[in-house]
């Protein structure tokens, strides 16, 4: 079946087999940050941004963001142009082997826009479905808040 | 091994029941498909996905919230009209049934058709006096709903919205399990009215402790009518071990499920005292 | 050199950070061939069987398949997966396929086809018949007389006796450990038993394979050890070394679960078959089932002491399950006695082990490497030695810990690598640690010291626990790393590393390094690691070795190179080269003469005498300073529910110098996080078959951001002489405390000792008679 997806800004059309998920998808059009980890939708390294919303693509079906905007982490910044949320977690150790990194930058980003002034707690709370097996999530969840300060604040930390 | 061969995107509610009739148990409906895709179950080999079918949305009606079958789990949590709802107990039990990334692409009526005997919503609807509307025009209260791990009486039916009564009711939820992110060791859910320091139309119900979601009537006829003291709170721990059946699994002993049930339920119906 | 440092200590960005949070981070799956297979394994569902016969045709004949292979098709080559140095100590009991299988789960036969789909669906036309065998499911029946032997085959060799299913054994003594119990006042001893624990990495095991166009194997994988990796594969194939070419990318995570070749050799095997591409990546399912965990063991831990508190005797001893193959087998318990037993003096300590066979799975290297069970006996021991003779637990530990100057006898005779001569603590921050880390958590105001609940106190109690840690920075003798610098046409470097960086940051750090020396900032370094075509020689990535073995490496290669420059740099000033200062990317003279290094570079390739800056070193040592930990934490107890909740958890640790202190801490929040699972909620659960129930994240449990206590961590740095700037390790030593700080905070709380790790709430209402 023939999909139309717009993914990080461009449109696209795929080809796929019913089956197939749309990290699958993803990941073979080229857009490699979204990592394939659990395939069970229970630890967000895979997490990408359907329109708007930040689900877990291991467990959502191509077929079903067909005609819908995607936008995986490579869509929130640049290696020269990173955003608020990529810089803070680039700069206070947050990052150890990066492969639960993409996931967290989507869902902190997402949940930022949703609530620009979140507590320590809420951002536990919003990663419980990003597990980390490398930083214990200190720096990752300060990562966070300092992102949201800066975002506040006008600047992106760069 | 059986993969979807089919995906198919009806416009209406005719048409999706057509397409399941005609393959019976060889196709199933999707909604967020979080439990479809994880679950891949056997001979399943069509998605009929729901989601162009209108019946997202959350609102009230008569005192009753009513919530569209499709409603994603982030959609009803920011309702205005459901942090109010047993002052927060309900939406508290809404948060445990998954991950934030989880709820923001699954559907409360998903959840409850997946019929897990440890549903983290259930407890808190059954609770509410919760009941499915069905595309053949039935109205299922909850507890009927489920008849076993993982089965309902449905067959080609579509779920079309959830409905439930809090009628100004209190209520306190509790969850034990390993971790934050996790299927519940036990769960718990109670609500009641409260009039002149007595609590009356009290609802028991748990999770993990029988086949499916349960309530636990005797223990609510107990607490029916009376106002709590330590004693009653007493009872009710040991009513409530009588009521359930625990299984002894991987994940904890049924001894131990049993002795948490008593002490959560104990202390929800002590934090509704208070409250 | 600058007295004061300007890269080295500072909490740089690591130098992989960009491509890592723009998800532009090449790992090994993020990589496609023309023609790439895709491979998938058929698993035993017996724990112990003979496979009689197999028949890979059918599934050969599937469409899109291109190779359905079993034992018949590939050469019977006992090796071992253990990544160690060689001659490995791990028995050689492993074949790339099998006639026997071992454990649920074990390899019969593999299938490579053009799409994954196409390869499933070939697993299941594959005819296979077995022979059942009784299996040894519990590691104390593994040495009955009668007991069914797991590896009957002639080939395999290196146990220590298969017959009776012994893999490895140790046998140590310091003194006389039957009279330091005699001499003792109070003896404490009790039974400890942990748990599969499984690591979780985050990316798979996963290993994309092919024929270069010289016909070499390339090997693109997720490992620790590259170069292990080429020489190990290359045996198992019986196959030059020169013609295998490892390629380490980003790794995913591997705390010593890619210590191995668990999916090389099988990866290899079928790219040489089909002259294709060739990928074979785990399923999460296959992490949690057949990749490595850690060993269970059952440890008996014996402590005496005289009433002045001083310690006559240390007896440990030890039944280790290594499950069906012997990866790791004799090292990982040795570390279980040589890196907990010398923290406490004592004129008599003997250890004891034996490392059995049984059909359940597969125990190899997880960070700390044995050291986590050890502690969990000793330092529970210690704790309950130093209440029974009335003591402060913290002053109990502060009184009896190893020194500085003082020699450790254990290690000496226990010791992995080929040193065997004894340890000398020539660096010893644990007196601050221990200072630091109690101020931290409020030891002396919040201990409860196990007394009983007041009755109107509710359900909740909190209680204090601690206990005290080393490790050790490499393997004492037996490592090796090198580094080579060159210098670029712009005056930037590259830096060539043989060493694999994981995660843990280490081309971040050992480019710090390099920096400091040759007095640029951090950009100025391009890091190049883990190739073994085109970088240095280094053991790899175990053992906390890279920061202090291959750190000494850069500093050396650098230091070579700086000496080069400052030549070159005299000869163009007209200075004494001797007198030159090498800083903020120039040489200067004292006299104000100075030249830029962009101007040195551009005279030693264009100019009139034409030379190249590059800088080697290469080190090894027989020298594994410890790094020193202090641990304490709170916790509170639900005695009605049973459960342990932390709350605070501090990590006082002397690593000799915080290199770059981000890393650091990192390192150590992770660690802690990890044993804080195997505290608490971890453990791989298996059926009375032998097969493992819980094969998920939602059902085995690790650690979510919502489940963590504040954790407090405090840096102390006294500075280690032979390492890099002072530094030791800190990539493993913190995740031996938890658990023993848990179960001892546990004991303050409610007066209970739970000796059964996880520490659930089954467990802990058992003990406090509720259930």
């Amino acid at each position: 079946m023939i999909l139309h997806l717009t993914i990080n800004g461009r449109e696209q059309a795929v080809d796929c087999e019913p089956y197939e998920t749309l990290l699958n998808l993803l990941r073979r059009v080229g857009f490699t940050g979204a990592k394939r980890v659990c395939e069970s939708g229970e630890c967000g390294a895979c997490a990408v941004l359907v329109d708007g919303r930040a689900v877990d693509s291991c467990i959502m079906l191509a077929a079903q963001a067909d005609g819908s905007r995607v936008t995986t982490v490579e869509g929130l910044g640049d290696l020269r142009d990173l955003s608020a949320v990529q810089t803070a977690f680039a700069d206070n150790g947050a990052v150890q082997c990066g492969f639960c990194i993409p996931g967290m930058i989507v869902a902190a980003t997402s949940y930022l826009e949703e609530n620009p002034e979140p507590t320590e707690e809420q951002i536990r709370h919003v990663f419980v479905g990003n597990l980390c097996r490398c930083t214990g999530y200190v720096k990752p969840v300060e990562a966070v808040l300092t992102a949201a300060r800066r975002m506040r604040s006008g600047g992106n930390g760069d | 091994m059986t993969r979807l061969r089919e995906y198919l995107r009806p416009n209406t509610v005719d048409q999706a029941l057509a397409a399941k009739q005609e393959r019976g148990t060889t196709a199933r409906y999707l909604a967020g498909g979080t439990d479809l895709v994880v679950f891949k179950p056997a001979d399943v080999t069509c998605a009929i996905d729901i989601t162009r079918l209108d019946l997202a949305g959350v609102h009230t009606e008569n005192g009753a919230l009513v919530i569209g079958a499709t409603t994603l789990l982030r959609d009803i949590e920011r309702h205005p009209a459901v942090a109010g709802i047993t002052a927060g107990a309900l939406l508290e039990a809404l948060r445990e049934t998954g991950p934030w990334l989880i709820r923001n692409q699954a559907t409360l009526a998903g959840n409850l058709c997946n019929a897990s005997p440890a549903a983290d919503s259930a407890p808190m609807l059954l609770a509410l006096d919760a009941e499915l509307v069905l595309s053949d025009g039935r109205v299922i209260a909850l507890d009927r709903f489920f008849v076993g791990p993982h089965r309902t009486i449905l067959r080609d039916e579509l779920v079309l919205e959830l409905r439930l009564h809090p009628r100004d009711r209190a209520g306190s939820y509790h969850k034990q399990a390993r971790s934050k992110s996790d299927i519940a060791l036990v769960d718990v859910a109670v609500t009641a009215r409260r009039e002149n320091g007595r609590f009356t139309e009290v609802r028991v119900a748990l999770a993990c402790v029988a086949p499916t979601p349960i309530r636990a009537r005797e223990t609510e006829a107990l607490l029916e009518g009376r106002a709590v003291d330590e004693e009653l709170l007493s009872a009710v721990e040991r009513s409530v071990r009588q009521e359930i059946r625990p299984i002894d699994d991987w994940r904890t002993t049924a001894a131990y499920r049993s002795h948490a049930a008593g002490v959560l339920t104990r202390r929800a119906v002590a934090a509704l005292a208070a409250k | 050199m600058a007295t004061e440092l300007r890269v080295v200590g500072t909490p740089a960005r690591k130098v992989d950070a960009a491509k890592l949070v723009t998800g532009y981070g090449t790992f090994t799956d993020d990589f496609f061939l023309p023609g790439m297979l895709h491979a998938k394994i058929l698993t035993s569902p017996h724990a112990h069987a003979r496979i009689t016969r197999i028949d890979t045709s059918r599934a050969a004949d599937h469409p899109g398949v291109h190779a359905a292979i079993s034992h018949h098709d590939v050469a019977r080559i006992p090796y071992t997966s253990a990544g160690q140095s060689w001659p490995e100590p791990s028995p050689y009991d492993q074949y790339i396929l099998d006639s026997k299988v071992r454990f649920v789960g074990d390899y019969v036969a593999v299938v490579a086809a053009e799409t994954p789909e196409a390869a499933e669906d070939a697993l299941g036309l594959i005819d296979v018949e077995y022979e059942v065998l009784p299996p040894v499911l519990d590691m104390h029946d593994s040495m009955r007389p009668g007991a069914p032997v797991i590896h009957d085959e002639p080939e395999s060799h290196g146990m220590y006796d298969a017959e009776r299913n012994v893999a490895a054994h140790i046998e140590v003594e310091v003194g006389a450990v039957a009279d330091g119990v005699t001499e003792a006042d109070t003896v404490v001893s009790e039974d400890y038993f942990v748990q599969y624990q499984q690591h979780t990495c985050l990316e798979p095991h996963v290993t994309i394979a092919w024929l270069d166009e010289d016909g070499r194997l390339v090997l693109r994988t997720s490992t620790q050890i590259p170069y292990h990796c080429r020489r190990m594969v290359a045996f198992a194939l019986d196959i030059p070394v020169r013609d295998v070419h490892v390629i380490k990318p980003r790794v995913g995570g591997g705390f010593g679960n890619k210590q191995e070749v668990v999916t090389e050799p099988l990866a290899a095997v079928l790219a040489i078959k089909t002259r294709r591409p060739v990928k074979l990546e785990y399923t999460r399912r296959d992490e949690f089932t057949i990749a490595r965990m850690r060993h269970p063991q059952h440890l008996t831990m014996t402590v005496g002491a005289r009433r002045d508190g001083s310690i006559t005797a240390t007896h440990m001893k030890v039944l280790t399950n290594t499950g069906p193959y012997g990866t790791h087998a004799l090292t990982v318990t040795g570390n279980t006695g040589s890196k907990p037993l010398p923290l406490y003096r004592s004129p008599n300590i003997r250890f004891e082990a034996d490392i059995v066979y049984t059909n359940l799975p597969i125990s190899g290297a997880f960070r700390g490497y044995g050291a986590p069970q050890g502690f969990f006996a000793l330092e529970s021991a210690i704790d309950e030695m130093a209440l029974a003779l009335g003591s402060d637990p913290l002053e109990f530990r502060r009184a009896n810990h190893i020194r500085k100057g003082d020699t450790d006898p254990v290690s000496a005779a226990l010791a992995e690598g080929s040193a065997k001569k004894p340890r000398v603590m020539r660096s010893n921050g644990l007196p601050e640690c221990l200072e630091r880390g109690s101020e931290a958590i409020g030891w002396t105001a919040k201990r409860r010291g196990g007394m009983p609940l007041r009755p109107n106190e509710g359900p909740l109690v909190r209680g204090l626990g601690m206990c005290c840690l080393m490790q050790g920075s490499g393997v004492a003798g037996d490592e090796l790393a090198a580094a080579s610098i060159k210098m670029n046409e712009d005056a930037s470097f590259t830096l060539m590393l043989g060493s694999a960086d994981i995660g843990t940051g280490s081309d971040t750090t050992l480019a710090q390094i390099a920096a400091e020396v040759l007095g640029v900032p951090l950009e100025k370094i391009l890091v190049r690691s883990g190739d073994t075509d085109h970088v240095t020689f280094d053991y790899g990535a175990y053992a906390s070795s890279t920061a202090y073995i291959t750190g000494q490496s850069v500093l050396k290669a650098a230091e070579d190179a700086r000496r080069q420059i400052v030549s070159v740099a005299g000869q163009m000033l007209q200075e004494d080269a001797e007198a030159l200062l090498v800083a903020d990317e120039r040489v200067s003279s004292s006299s104000g003469k100075t030249v830029t290094l962009q101007e040195i570079v551009m005279e030693c390739l264009y100019g009139e005498e034409k030379t190249l800056i590059s800088g080697r070193g290469t080190h090894a040592t027989k020298e594994s300073p410890p790094p020193f930990v202090a641990m304490f934490v709170e916790v509170e107890v639900d005695i009605e529910m049973g459960t342990i909740r932390p709350i605070h958890l501090v990590t006082a640790i002397d690593i000799g110098k915080a290199l770059n202190p981000a890393i650091c801490e990192g390192q150590v929040e992770g660690a802690v996080t990890q044993s804080l699972g195997y505290a608490l909620t971890e453990e791989i659960v298996l059926s009375p078959e032998g097969r493992v129930l819980n094969p998920t994240f939602m059902d085995y449990k690790i650690l979510c951001a919502a489940d963590m206590p504040k954790l407090t961590t405090i840096l102390v740095e006294d500075p280690e002489p032979t390492g890099p700037f002072g530094a030791k390790s800190v990539a493993e030593v913190a995740i031996n405390g938890p658990a023993p700080a848990i179960a001892n905070a546990v004991h303050d709380a409610v007066g209970i000792r739970l000796r059964h790790l996880p520490m659930t709430p089954d467990k802990v209402l058992e003990a406090l008679g509720r259930l």
